[in-house]
């Protein structure tokens, strides 16, 4: 949770302060465009997608209600629904070799070939799980969310969040393991 | 493959710089929808109510409605009564008669160049109104004259 969030959400719900809401973008907008890379597997639709998600933020600000859970559990709320509209509106569904490695590569950091390897093959790896094991498995190890606040952003018990996680992780082995 | 090092390396994804940016510049362009508070429900419901009244209001003068009520404006000078009863004591049947009479005399009396000039001027003229023929009729016998019976051909 970003420092000082309570008073940015405010003055950005209350006064629609941009400057507020600037500082919120800067801080969860790498954690949408990872949430949703891993999600689609391409560059581009990852930043179109992450922007319509900010987007949709911006414009329903004044209708965001702080319940003391992060501000970035209302995001990937909004990012779920986004990638399920992309899933929906996209007729012809990509496939893991039609998928442009180069494009969905982190792009901050360079690690060596073989690790770039390996990360495509989990994030190919991820997508081919139930959404929610998808969910399940970027919050809680990709994004590093508490069990709280995963359970807050996916709408489901705690209890359900650990059940949920063990199952994902198993699964993900699993398909690692096929594809290799 | 270490699956656990792997997700971990995937924390380092990060998002084009010049991306940002430009989205960020794009989304605080536009501006926030204002939500529905209790007060612009209200205003918007007082406004399409008076909206709705109004229409009803014109629809209900339109179809007469006022003449129903005491509320149509009412003429002193005019007396409907008097009217209804002026209106009663005009005798149309006599007219009416009087085009049969006229038909008829002027198809069974022997052809004089008067009556021969009067059918001619009617065939002529196929607008004839029945105040014209009245006119000319009204006196079938010869003791009209060709000038009232052109006079009342012109009108």
């Amino acid at each position: 949770m970003l420092d000082g969030e309570e008073k940015l959400i405010q003055d950005a719900v209350k006064e629609g302060d941009s400057s507020a809401f600037g500082k919120l973008y800067n801080y969860y907008q790498p954690m949408i465009y990872r949430f949703v890379l891993v999600k689609v597997g391409r560059r581009e639709e990852a930043e179109d997608i992450t922007h319509q998600v900010f987007f949709q933020a911006w414009q329903n600000i004044r209708t965001y209600r702080h319940r003391g859970y992060p501000f970035g559990s209302w995001l990937y709320r909004i990012a779920r629904n986004q990638v399920i509209d992309h899933y929906r509106s996209q007729k012809d569904d990509v496939s893991l070799e039609a998928a442009d490695i180069e494009n969905s590569a982190p792009q901050a950091t360079q690690p060596d070939i073989s690790l770039q390897m390996d990360m495509e093959k989990v994030m190919a790896a991820i997508r081919r799980l139930k959404p929610e094991y998808q969910d399940v498995i970027i919050f809680r190890f990709i994004e590093d969310l508490s069990v709280r606040e995963t359970a807050v952003a996916m709408h489901k018990t705690e209890g359900a969040v650990k059940l949920m996680q063990h199952r994902a992780i198993e699964e993900l082995k699993k398909s690692v393991h096929e594809s290799s | 493959m270490n699956l656990l090092k792997t997700l971990e390396e995937l924390k380092n994804i990060q998002p084009d710089q010049t991306f940002s940016e430009n989205s960020l510049r794009v989304i605080l362009a536009s501006t926030p929808i204002e939500p529905l508070s209790a007060r612009r429900i209200f205003a918007r419901s007082l406004a399409t109510a008076g909206s709705l009244a109004m229409a009803g209001a014109l629809v209900f003068i339109i179809t007469g409605g006022l003449s129903e009520t005491n509320l149509a404006p009412q003429f002193s000078s005019i007396d409907p009564i008097a009217l209804h009863a002026e209106a009663q004591a005009i005798d149309t049947q006599i007219n009416l008669l009087n085009i049969n009479y006229i038909e008829s005399s002027i198809s069974t009396q022997p052809t004089t160049p008067l009556n021969k000039e009067i059918k001619q001027l009617m065939a002529s003229n196929k607008k004839i109104s029945s105040t014209t023929v009245i006119l000319a009729s009204s006196t079938p016998s010869s003791t009209i004259s060709v000038d009232d019976i052109l006079q009342g051909l012109s009108q």
